[in-house]
């Protein structure tokens, strides 16, 4: 913290960036929708606050979850030893140790400018759906950390393989599109491999788009989904992890 | 100057046996392109049913896969954060001992990796133009490649200058997103500029960053006249100029600070 604070310059060109970033995707979505009047049943406010909560998740993600995308570095560099010799879980620990407060200060400016901009666009939602809304959004990042600590524990086996890579253009391409311009079988591959969907569904919910059978249903499903990623990601870890030792041995 | 250019290549044959050892990179890059046209085509296909742009959809999808094509020819990120390392961590100061200029020996990087990049990427662009039905004409692809070749140098000095700040800065990120933001927004990479408002327009007109996408992509789908392609390269000419020599200006400066720090 103290010493990213020393570079504050930075800090304020951060702020800066991120309006310059939402501008950009403003500038899309508007060159899009002055021309009709929704895209796949979605509004211009609408699509505002879907990538505000969007954002959300990104936030609670790099704050809480950011341990999962350096596995594979850690791997590769033999950092893991460090880790390995810390009398506490290793997941755990990393979980802990790469716990990035500051991230709230780097990310925070895009979500808040987004809800700004969709609320001055007249989006009304209540207090509840926003609550609510915001629960899917730490739902969403865990899920994101399950799936990338899948991919980094490849990297046990075969290095640095890009597999992450792939995974990771794959989700940062569909993510922040609307989910129903997507024919079924996209979409059903986005739900079930990349886990793109978990990163709407806070903004569908605040909207009000499902009923509350259609959510229960929707929360089944999705459990099923990271029930399966949880396991495949662990036994990876737990797989490789072994290998690991062995390697250093 | 000769003498430098032989350096240049020769350097950029060796980065490129380098770079064609990391075969997971090339098959992200591979795969990141359908995908990237997947996502667009399904957006776009909602639109198009709806109401007509100043642009075909075709069209309009080949302009998607020339951008992302010239994104990966295009120097940015990665010679950003090369040369700010180099500030950062000291790797700069290793590179001035070779007998080689800074900037020449930091061409190189880029070079190699266009030409890696052009050669990998070259058959979905091939791909997307036939699924597309889309045949340009030579005349059109040699106007665009030199345009490309300008957006090069364009990019390439413009970054260089950009990174060199962080002589100053120390970390310079910040810099980085929002020049990559104010790129992205003005050279069309987004959305063809002629989908944008009028002022929105006429402000890409006074910028460079047009160079870097909307100008050749442009050039390739034959809707820049024969006749614009001089006053285009002109332009296109004096920018490089202009970046070069503001690069030239920051690094020089610079570097002054950057051995003071050393000695």
């Amino acid at each position: 913290m103290a010493e990213m604070a020393e570079y504050k310059l930075d800090l304020v060109l951060r702020f800066v960036t991120a309006s310059l970033f939402i501008i950009t995707n403003v500038v899309f979505w508007g060159a899009i929708l002055s021309r009709i009047d929704n895209i796949a049943g979605w509004t211009f406010p609408q699509i505002i606050l879907l990538l505000a909560f969007i954002e959300c998740s990104e936030l609670i993600y790099y704050t809480f979850f950011g341990f999962s995308r350096w596995i594979q570095e850690e791997v590769i560099s033999g950092e893991l030893n460090n880790v390995l010799t810390k009398p506490a879980n290793e997941l755990l620990f990393m979980w802990v140790r790469d716990f990035d407060p500051i991230a709230i200060l780097m990310v925070a400016p895009y979500p808040i400018v987004y809800f700004t901009a969709a609320f001055a666009m007249g989006v009304e939602i209540s207090l509840t759906s926003f609550l609510f809304a915001f629960l899917f959004c730490f739902f969403a990042a865990a899920v994101l950390a399950i799936v990338w600590l899948a991919f980094e524990s490849l990297s046990f086996w075969f290095g640095r393989t890009g597999i992450s890579g792939i995974f990771s253009s794959l989700f940062y391409h569909t993510y922040n599109t609307p989910f129903s311009v997507f024919p079924v079988k996209v979409k059903f591959f986005i739900s079930l491999v990349i886990p793109a969907l978990f990163f709407q569904l806070p903004g569908m919910v605040a909207l009000n788009v499902f009923t509350l059978t259609e959510l229960l249903q929707l929360c089944a499903a999705l459990f099923l989904v990271i029930m399966l990623w949880a396991g495949l990601a662990l036994s990876l870890w737990k797989w490789g992890l072994g290998r690991y030792e062995g390697h250093g041995a | 100057m000769k003498a430098m250019v032989r350096k240049v290549i020769a350097y950029t044959k060796v980065l490129l046996k380098t770079k064609t050892a990391y075969k997971a990179e090339l098959v992200m890059s591979l795969l990141s392109f359908p995908v990237y046209l997947g996502v667009l085509y399904f957006l776009w296909t909602h639109v198009y049913v709806q109401t007509s742009m100043p642009m075909g959809f075709e069209s309009l999808m080949v302009y998607y896969s020339l951008i992302y094509f010239f994104g990966a020819i295009i120097p940015g990120r990665n010679i950003f954060s090369l040369f700010e390392n180099g500030i950062r961590r000291g790797g700069l100061a290793a590179q001035m001992l070779r007998p080689l200029n800074l900037l020449a020996q930091m061409v190189s990087r880029p070079l190699s990796s266009a030409v890696f990049n052009m050669v990998a990427m070259l058959p979905i662009l091939v791909a997307a133009l036939w699924f597309f039905s889309f045949v340009p004409s030579i005349v059109n692809v040699l106007v665009s490649a030199w345009l490309i070749a300008i957006a090069f140098f364009i990019a390439f000095f413009l970054f260089c200058a950009f990174a060199a700040l962080a002589f100053w800065l120390e970390r310079s990120r910040g810099l980085l997103n929002a020049l990559q933001s104010l790129v992205k927004a003005f050279a069309g990479t987004i959305v063809p500029l002629s989908f944008l408002p009028g002022w929105f327009q006429d402000a890409s007109v006074y910028l460079p960053f047009r160079f870097m996408a909307s100008v050749p992509a442009n050039a390739f789908l034959g809707n820049v006249p024969l006749s614009e392609v001089l006053t285009l390269s002109v332009i296109g000419i004096f920018w490089v100029v202009v970046t070069y020599s503001f690069a030239v200006w920051v690094l020089g400066k610079g570097l002054k600070r950057y051995t003071g720090y050393g000695v």
